[in-house]
């Protein structure tokens, strides 16, 4: 049985207008197709787990702050609004006094302890008899060095020097509690 | 013809520091042929990378970013027989222009805190005689060393009076030509370079047919000005159809206000060679009809109606109201269709604000990683054994870079790589919903136009049908207000539409010269003082094939493709139908002939051929001989030929014998790299 097209239509597929010999011949095309291969890729990642930038980072925060030292749970807020333009933005509105009940709120990120626990380890910083995490010479050294760059951090670079001259760990205490 | 080469090598110098002192050596080249001569396994590959190595070109020979020098250079040397450490580790080579200015490029191998991809010059003959010279610092093997002034092959090139032509690229783009890919006339390297038919171009830079574009810029060949031609009629085209593009908007502006359409719009330009089209239409009575007619139609009626009285209402009442009934339709029609239109572009707006956003954390994470590929030189002060070695300062296992989230991390190059693409996808479908948006507004736009045309005369329609029945009908006084602004309209607008239609057309004419133009030296290929160059190369070829003793063939029978510009035989390229040494016998010929018709022809060719060992094979004796000869004939020419070869030094004596040549002789049993007394 020939149908309108010519095709053979006597054996029904379920599919209108494709015939038996029409999928026959697809097989065959697809069996004589190469085999795909599929080869690993690594994983992208993002830039801020890169070890280069997070320690360089947490030099120029620790650098911010008086003494170059911070409590752990203060760095956690300048971590967090160091990383997006948004956070950035927020968190200078409210050094300004401009602070709105609705906003979001600071995040505590994990990534930050590894980050400590390897500037620790590389000998940028140290834990203090109070808990606080202060810059040592090498991370001072290597602060120094990122500001007189200017081709590297240019963002993350402009949002810190927008910053007071040296952030007291009150004020940032005042300044993320709700009250 | 003395001919002054471009590019003189005067003299290379190998440092290595270990504990134990200093190894190393310079030497000196000169003029015409230099043989440096030395045992197996003494260094003299290692002195010719060097040469490579300082210039900064070891992307000649592979994408790999490693130092292409062995590891008595990187690693260990042995020193009086003990081997040392190697704690530092650079090569200097001084070299001239043709105007003689001399300048001497320094490049570290391994030393720490100092950076491989800088080159320092000093601008004086520092190895031959050291003195205060001004210094600079340049960067390459990263982006831009081509083309930024701080980039040395930038400044290489100036230097040498090489102007890079453009080429294009794989990506479409046009950029100069690298260095890279010009070096391998100049340079056969041991290990791959006699294994094939030379040059062995890179091809990873992704440079359109790379190896005819060199070969065509080494010579000076005619048809890469075609291709330049080529690149400014291309160029030529695109503004025009810049320039089309933009008369093609402001005439769809003017006949917007003019309440025009335009029928068989153009496309591309090419659509615009017709005169008659687009064809302006305006809409009277429902009918779209072209302008002229439109305008007599208008004149007549609204001749007729200026004769007749004013309607009152009463007369016009029941006509009125079947057309109150079927505006007040088409206002309710209009108003879905818009709503439908407004709901599409509040969805479109909303994913053109999320792909913004999108793109924005790209962006931003694009820069992290960018910083931190330029963090680790940085880092490397500092904390090397993080952020150089990835391994943790205390427990000395592997720190990679991400290690929070995955095991196996893309490196920071990868990354960019992987995010720039990602980017470029976002970043076009934004502007598609951009296209989409703008394309709405339109629409909406006109919708509305024509929403208050209908309000209008439902208004006018109801007014007059509410109003006293003796006054006169407010709808026919507005129709005849209506017939006027339209008629003045397009009276008004007519005659610039009609302007900006010929522009258009002239725009194509001169489009069209040009495609045309294009075309013709699309065609036209070797132009005759290209010929005449190939010609001597396949001369030059024969000869030399002759002397060499080549006998695969018959040397007449071997000739220079003039497609390719490579040595091939009845159309195909020489290759297995050779026998080894005669295969390396054509690679002599073929690098000394393009050498040779550089020289006597002018071309960009430097004047320099650097031989690695070419003795390969077991190349018979007579042959490598007269390769000698020729070599130093070519070098009593002018240019400068540097052959590296283990060839016991009383039968190369005796080989040279004859001859004017420079012999820098390794003793046997030395190495290149040796204590340096100081």
């Amino acid at each position: 049985m020939v149908d309108d097209c010519g095709l053979d239509s006597s054996v029904s597929l379920g599919f209108p207008g494709i015939s038996m010999s029409e999928f026959e011949a697809l097989e065959e095309l697809f069996a004589a197709a190469p085999g795909a291969v599929f080869s690993r890729r690594d994983d992208a990642i993002p830039g801020d787990l890169r070890i280069t930038w997070r320690l360089s980072v947490l030099c120029l925060v620790l650098q911010r702050f008086r003494g170059n030292k911070s409590t752990l749970e203060n760095l956690h807020i300048l971590w967090w609004s160091v990383r997006s333009g948004e956070t950035r933005g927020l968190f200078l509105r409210w050094l300004d006094g401009d602070k709105r009940p609705d906003e979001i709120i600071v995040r505590f990120d994990p990534s930050l302890a590894v980050t400590v626990d390897l500037a620790l380890g590389a000998g940028l910083a140290m834990r203090t008899n109070t808990g606080a995490i202060a810059l040592l010479p090498t991370g001072l050294a290597l602060a120094v060095d990122l500001w007189s760059d200017a081709d590297v951090l240019v963002e993350e670079k402009t949002f810190l020097s927008k910053l007071p001259r040296s952030l007291t760990q009150r004020a940032l205490k005042e300044l993320t509690e709700w009250n | 013809m003395e001919l002054k080469p471009r590019l003189i090598l005067r003299a290379v110098r190998l440092s290595v520091g270990t504990a134990e002192g200093e190894v190393g050596r310079t030497v000196v080249f000169e003029q015409g042929l230099n043989v440096l001569r030395a045992g197996n396994t003494s260094g003299k590959s290692t002195t010719v990378q060097a040469i490579i190595y300082a210039l900064g070109l070891e992307g000649m020979l592979s994408p790999k970013r490693e130092v292409p020098l062995p590891h008595s250079m990187t690693d260990r040397v042995t020193v009086g027989g003990i081997d040392q450490i190697v704690v530092a580790s650079s090569v200097s080579l001084e070299i001239e222009n043709a105007s003689g200015d001399i300048i001497t490029a320094t490049r570290q191998v391994k030393t720490a805190g100092l950076d491989s991809t800088v080159i320092s010059v000093e601008f004086g003959p520092a190895v031959t005689d050291p003195g205060n010279f001004p210094t600079s610092d340049f960067f390459v093997r990263r982006s831009g060393a081509a083309q930024r002034e701080k980039g040395f092959h930038f400044f290489l090139s100036n230097f040498l009076e090489w102007k890079l032509p453009q080429v294009t690229y794989m990506d479409g783009s046009e950029k100069p030509l690298y260095s890279e890919c010009l070096f391998p006339f100049f340079y056969v390297e041991q290990k791959h370079g006699w294994s094939g038919l030379p040059p062995r171009i890179p091809t990873y830079l992704g440079i359109r047919e790379v190896g005819k574009r060199s070969f065509e810029h080494v010579l000076g060949l005619d048809v890469f000005q075609r291709i330049l031609m080529r690149q400014r009629l291309k160029s030529n085209i695109a503004e025009m159809e810049v320039a089309w593009r933009s008369v093609l908007s402001e005439l769809q502006t003017i006949a917007r206000t003019a309440g025009v359409t335009l029928r068989g719009e153009p496309r591309r330009i090419s659509d615009s060679l017709d005169e008659n089209f687009p064809i302006f239409t305006a809409s009277l009575a429902g009918e779209w009809l072209p302008i002229e007619l439109a305008i007599d139609q208008l004149r007549q009626a609204f001749v007729e109606r200026a004769a007749q009285p004013v309607r009152k209402a009463e007369e016009q009442s029941s006509e009125l109201e079947d057309e109150l009934q079927r505006t007040e339709e088409s206002v309710r029609s209009t108003l879905v269709a818009l709503s439908l239109l407004m709901e599409e572009r509040g969805v479109l707006a909303d994913q053109e604000r999320q792909l913004g956003l999108r793109l924005d954390a790209l962006d931003e994470d694009l820069q992290r990683h960018k910083d931190s590929a330029l963090l680790v030189r940085l880092g490397a002060k500092h904390v090397k054994s993080l952020a150089v070695d990835h391994v943790c300062p205390t427990c000395h296992q592997d720190v990679n870079d991400g290690f929070d989230i995955s095991a196996n991390v893309m490196t920071a190059d990868e990354n960019i790589t992987f995010i720039e693409r990602q980017r470029s996808t976002f970043s076009a479908a934004r502007e598609d919903a951009v296209r989409a948006l703008r394309s709405i507004q339109v629409r909406e736009k006109s919708l509305r136009v024509t929403l208050a045309g209908l309000r209008r005369q439902v208004r006018q329609a109801r007014d007059t049908l509410i109003g006293p029945s003796s006054a006169p009908s407010l709808a026919d006084i507005a129709e005849r207000a209506a017939l006027q602004d339209q008629l003045d309209r397009l009276l008004e607008n007519g005659k610039s539409l009609e302007i900006q239609r010929n522009e258009l057309q002239s725009l194509a004419l001169r489009h069209k010269e040009q495609t045309e133009l294009l075309a013709g030296v699309a065609k036209s290929d070797l132009s005759d003082s290209d010929g005449e160059k190939l010609d001597m190369v396949e001369r030059h070829l024969r000869r030399q094939l002759r002397r060499y003793g080549f006998d695969s063939l018959r040397p007449e029978d071997v000739e220079i493709n003039r497609e390719t510009y490579r040595p091939g035989h009845e159309g195909y390229e020489l290759g297995f139908d050779l026998s080894a040494s005669d295969m390396i016998r054509v690679i002599w010929s073929y690098l000394f002939s393009v050498l040779r018709v550089g020289e006597e022809q002018g071309g960009n060719h430097l004047g320099l051929l650097i031989f690695d060992e070419p003795k390969q094979q077991e190349t018979a004796q007579e042959s490598y001989r007269q390769l000698l000869h020729e070599a130093a004939e070519q070098g009593q020419r002018g240019s400068q030929i540097i052959i590296a070869t283990s060839e016991e030094r009383g039968s190369l004596i005796a080989m040279l014998a004859g001859t004017q040549y420079n012999l820098v002789d390794i003793p046997e049993g030395e190495k290149i790299l040796a204590p340096i007394q100081t």
